[in-house]
């Protein structure tokens, strides 16, 4: 009787933390705000979802895929892509980027882990670098890099003379190759925790069958790390739709403005605080998109078995001379490029100007200028995002718990709702938090048009925890996917309860996937800032670092210098997070351990 | 029981954190007030420190000050809740908004009124820096500034390009470009560019000055934000953006290839106002914080981390304006510089139809619009087509034709219609959502028509 009491509290406690938590912090909220789209002269209608099959939003194809502008200096060749209307140009972005950094990813961290190589640390801490973030500088340095006059075609045209033209990559191109550089680590750190646990006697029975090479890892590792491939590559693909960060950093372009995410930044909210039921339709068009994707993607894995029942240390080997040289002249170059947006933050913060191809004047002035107050931004960052991650791993742990185990139309759902965060933009989740709080819990600290009582901690804690859920629940999930229910069973037969059984058995078995999936997590809640530069900004006292990073920017004497002087703080502190980690999982060298 | 306390615990703990996380308690022995602005930290924290300082905030018991940044969507939201005593920054069209939503209360204060009256100029070339309806003050600039181009040197020379002197040169063929070297901003989003387009059309005219924004958008690269065209330039991405006085000057500091242009004999001003809000519940006071920041506190603008010009030339007579020449002499420069002569009430006569209008069909449509453009000028350049026919194809891409969304029937963008559509959309929101997806649709396909005519459809 007691055994059959756990596993009845421990399926309800695990159904409910998820639907609840996702219902009232995300589902309300965002539905009571998107519920526009469905009104027309106070009636119930779906005219504003037939707007959306206009010629703006659904177009043939126009324009060229590149164009050539001269100048006295020599020719650029300008290239933007080609426009398809706000949906299929969003969508075409996706699929691109989805594609690129499925390849990109899942061959880094095949290599990485069949082959042993010199150089080998650095190509796993480099792969890693991408992830983090700083709002607002990242922009303004791929801008630097992919202009005409810019970084990419210094190297290439100015230094190496490797190109008889010039280069600029705008528009659509610009927002894939932008996301393809920073999403690629998500893809890698999937696959990478999927083949650190496929037993290495599988591997070694297919040599001794004869497999080798390329037919080994296409027949062998694989179908192996499949579930690891798809879900990074659906991650990728829900983000790549949502993102914003990359249509901003080229939104002067038009095509890059006719983008599902930045439209709806763009046109959300009226001048008087109105919302727009185009655009609220619109948003609902981008979450069917998402969750069809999922729900597709999810039907195709989830035919498969890969669950393991042994585990061993896999045999890294020598690589082959004809693989050496994809690794050093073509991996390492590619690899060092991604993490150019990040090594720029620290060339801006250390230099006087930027307006060349490369920065000048070397200079401690913009660290010296934000060296007052700045602590207190980071420390809040640093509360909010832990606190974030702590809700994350529960709600992660128990969504996955059932998802794997329980097989249902409910865990169906739960496994729906907890991929559905990263499929609502920011401004969305902003909006909707600021009109549902307010009216909610009126005079509180929940309520952001009380300045005199309101808190940012507990609605940014809280959105934090939304947003960034599917990195930590997407790898929780496939890391408990692959545990065969077999040892679980074995413990419960031998008396334990289920409970017991899940912090004694399951939860150390992915122990790895949890403290990966909650550094993703906390990592992206540091660099939030949708939500942190609307609710976080009300009370400066208690705003997180990228509120305080938007400021800076935008005051009078400010400037994108000493806003990537508080980036290079941000940057470090993430970097802290992942050595703490690392320490304690005892492998201190190795950052991608980790995972 | 370890099974089930956990959900029980979070409860508790959320619990728990709501009810103690609260900012401390609202009655403390003196006022607080709480103030909604767009300005920055540091013109915040200056702002704070040296009024908390003052006699005056003394002799009002005032204590503390909260001031609250978020975006301009949602100042209304806050006005309405009646937490909030004062609007503080922003741009005039942010402060009409306002009042026309009643959220705005005259100011009553003798002092305060007398002091008005006395040194603050009402306007400048039509631009008001007191907004007055029926003898009543609603709101009251509390720094001036200019508009003109930042012009990047270094990167027009690199292009070839000849630096525009007036606004309408903007509007150039010359610049018609795949790579585009002009800066503007969504008018939506900028209160300052706003103005600037708004000159425009007074200066030229309603037709002419559409086609001439037309064209300029045409040319131009379009920002969210007048601060991101600011970084623009003196990234050098491109090579004019227009911009405010200060973003100009701060642009010269950070890139010395950069200039700021006053625009010859088309200067353009406007205040920025403070405003008491009709739902706060500490007036008085309220309005002691806008006595002290149009007299003792002017100096805030004269700090070298702010470089603002103030309302009230008299702090030119303190110490610390002695200390600023150099700003003297832009706030004289400023105020005696031929501007058009700009009609304000004509100008907010038809203010919201001019910024939806321009975002629905010169920035939504601009992919469209900068193709059959640049198609345009090339057919001619190849002598494709005759500069009859050029002519006539721009004047039918250009023109201010719509289908009204609700008759159904074609009807031009007068600028008589433009007012009774501005007047109608500040009541019904829904009619502005569909007059913007027909502005929109309407202008996408005059452009389209244009490329298809030149065989390029």
């Amino acid at each position: 009787m007691a055994r059959r009491g756990g596993l009845d509290s421990l399926l309800l406690v695990s159904y409910s933390i998820p639907i609840f938590s996702l219902t009232i912090f995300l589902i309300l909220p965002v539905f009571n705000t998107l519920a526009v789209a469905f009104f027309k002269e106070g009636k119930l209608t779906l005219y504003w979802f037939k707007t959306l099959f206009s010629g703006y939003y659904f177009s043939l194809p126009k324009g060229d895929f590149y164009s050539i502008e001269r100048f006295s200096g020599g020719e650029v060749i300008v290239m933007r892509g080609i426009d398809l209307g706000v949906i299929p140009n969003s969508i075409f972005v996706a699929i691109s980027v989805t594609l690129l950094t499925t390849f990109l990813g899942t061959v880094i961290a095949l290599i990485n882990y069949r082959y042993d190589f010199r150089g080998k640390r650095l190509l796993k801490v480099l792969a890693l670098v991408p992830i983090l973030v700083t709002p607002f500088v990242s922009a303004y340095v791929i801008k630097r890099i992919f202009s005409e006059h810019g970084l990419l075609n210094f190297i290439l045209y100015d230094l190496l003379g490797l190109l008889p033209f010039r280069i600029k990559i705008d528009g659509l191109i610009g927002i894939i190759v932008a996301q393809t550089m920073s999403y690629y680590p998500i893809v890698y750190l999937n696959v990478h925790s999927t083949l650190m646990k496929i037993d290495p006697a599988l591997e070694e029975q297919a040599e001794n069958l004869g497999a080798k090479g390329l037919q080994l890892i296409k027949e062998i590792l694989l179908p192996l790390a499949f579930p690891g491939i798809a879900a990074g590559a659906i991650l990728v693909f829900i983000f790549s739709l949502e993102d914003l960060a990359a249509p901003i950093v080229f939104h002067s372009d038009p095509l890059a403005r006719k983008t599902i995410s930045f439209q709806i930044f763009s046109r959300f909210t009226g001048q008087l605080g109105e919302r727009s039921p185009e655009i609220a339709a619109l948003s609902i068009f981008l979450l069917v998109i998402a969750l069809l994707a999922f729900v597709w993607v999810r039907r195709y894995v989830g035919l498969r078995s890969y669950a393991m029942l042994f585990r061993g240390t896999p045999k890294a080997r020598e690589p082959p001379t004809e693989l050496k040289l994809i690794i050093y002249p073509l991996m390492f170059p590619v690899v060092l490029f991604t993490t150019l947006p990040q090594v720029g933050v620290f060339l801006l913060a250390l230099s006087e100007r930027w307006t060349s191809a490369l920065p000048e004047g070397l200079t401690l002035s913009n660290l010296e200028a934000i060296s007052g107050e700045i602590g207190k931004f980071v420390l809040n960052s640093v509360l909010y995002s832990s606190m974030a991650v702590i809700l994350i791993v529960l709600i992660s742990l128990h969504s996955s718990y059932v998802t794997t185990r329980v097989r249902s139309p409910l865990s169906t759902i739960v496994e729906t709702l907890v991929i559905l965060p990263i499929a609502v933009p920011g401004i969305v989740v902003a909006v909707s938090y600021f009109y549902f709080f307010s009216k909610l819990l009126p005079g509180t600290a929940m309520d952001p048009t009380d300045p005199l009582s309101f808190n940012p901690m507990l609605l940014l804690v809280l959105s934090y925890s939304m947003r960034r859920l599917p990195f930590a629940a997407r790898s929780i999930y496939a890391g408990m996917q692959q545990i065969h229910s077999s040892l679980e069973e074995a413990s419960i037969n031998l008396g334990a309860s289920k409970w017991r059984t899940l912090l004694g058995i399951t939860v150390p078995l992915v122990s790895l996937n949890i403290l990966g999936g909650a550094l993703l997590s906390f990592v992206y809640s540091m660099s939030e800032t949708s939500t942190s530069i609307t609710l976080g900004a009300i009370n400066m006292e208690r705003a997180p670092i990228t509120a305080y990073m938007k400021d800076v920017m935008l005051s009078a004497t400010g400037s994108v210098h000493l806003a990537a002087a508080l980036g290079v703080l941000l940057i470090l502190t993430q970097i802290s997070a992942i050595l703490v980690v690392n320490y304690f999982t005892k492998e201190r060298f190795s950052l991608v351990g980790v995972t | 029981m370890r099974d089930q306390s956990l959900p029980l615990l979070l409860l508790l703990l959320i619990s728990s954190t709501l009810g103690c996380i609260g900012e401390s308690p609202r009655e403390e022995e003196g006022k607080t007030l709480v103030i909604l602005t767009r300005h920055d930290t540091t013109i915040q924290e200056l702002a704070k420190e040296e009024f908390l300082k003052s006699e005056i905030s003394k002799k009002f018991g005032i204590t503390k000050m909260k001031f609250v940044s978020v975006p301009a969507s949602l100042w209304p939201e806050y006005a309405r809740k009646g937490r909030v005593d004062l609007a503080w920054g922003g741009g005039p069209t942010l402060f009409d908004n306002l009042m026309d939503l009643e959220l705005l209360a005259p100011l009553e204060s003798k002092d305060l009124l007398d002091l008005i009256e006395r040194d603050i100029p009402s306007e400048v070339s039509g631009i008001p820096l007191v907004r007055k309806i029926d003898g009543k003050v609603y709101w009251v600039a509390a720094a001036i500034s200019s508009f003109g181009f930042t012009v990047n040197r270094e990167v027009i020379e690199k292009w070839g390009l000849p630096i525009p002197r007036k606004w309408e040169d903007l509007a150039s063929e010359i610049y018609a470009r795949e790579i585009p070297l002009i800066g503007i901003a969504d008018p939506t989003r900028s209160t300052s560019n706003t103005r600037i387009y708004e000159i425009i059309l007074q200066a030229m005219g309603w037709e002419k000055g559409w086609k001439t924004l037309s064209l300029i958008a045409a040319n131009s690269r379009i920002f969210d934000s007048s601060d991101a065209v600011r970084e623009a330039i003196i990234s050098g991405e491109i090579a004019i953006g227009t911009t405010i006085d200060f973003f100009g000057y701060t642009a010269m500091k950070l890139n010395p290839n950069c200039v700021y242009v006053i625009p010859e004999g088309e200067s353009v001003i406007n205040g920025d106002p403070i405003a008491l809000l009709s739902t706060s519940e500490n007036k008085e006071e309220a309005q002691a914080f806008v006595l002290w920041i149009l007299t003792e506190g002017q100096r805030i603008w004269l700090d070298e981390r702010v470089n603002r010009m103030p309302v009230n030339p008299r702090v030119f007579d303190s110490p610390e304006g002695r200390s600023r020449e150099d700003l003297r002499k832009s706030y004289e420069r400023t105020m005696i510089s031929r501007g058009i002569e700009f009609d304000d009430s004509r100008a907010l006569s038809i203010e919201e139809v001019l910024q939806n209008y321009f975002k629905s069909s010169l920035i939504d449509s601009n992919e469209e619009l900068r193709r059959a453009w640049i198609e345009l000028n090339k057919a001619k350049k190849e002598g494709r087509i005759s500069e009859e026919k050029f002519n006539s194809l721009l004047d039918q891409m250009l023109e201010l034709k719509f289908r009204d969304p609700i008759t159904g029937k074609e009807v031009y963008l007068t600028e008589e219609y433009a007012r009774e559509l501005n007047q109608r959309i500040k009541e019904d929101r829904e009619l502005l959502e569909l007059l913007k997806r027909e502005w929109r649709e309407s202008s996408r396909r005059r452009y389209l028509k244009v490329l298809e005519e030149l065989g390029l459809g």
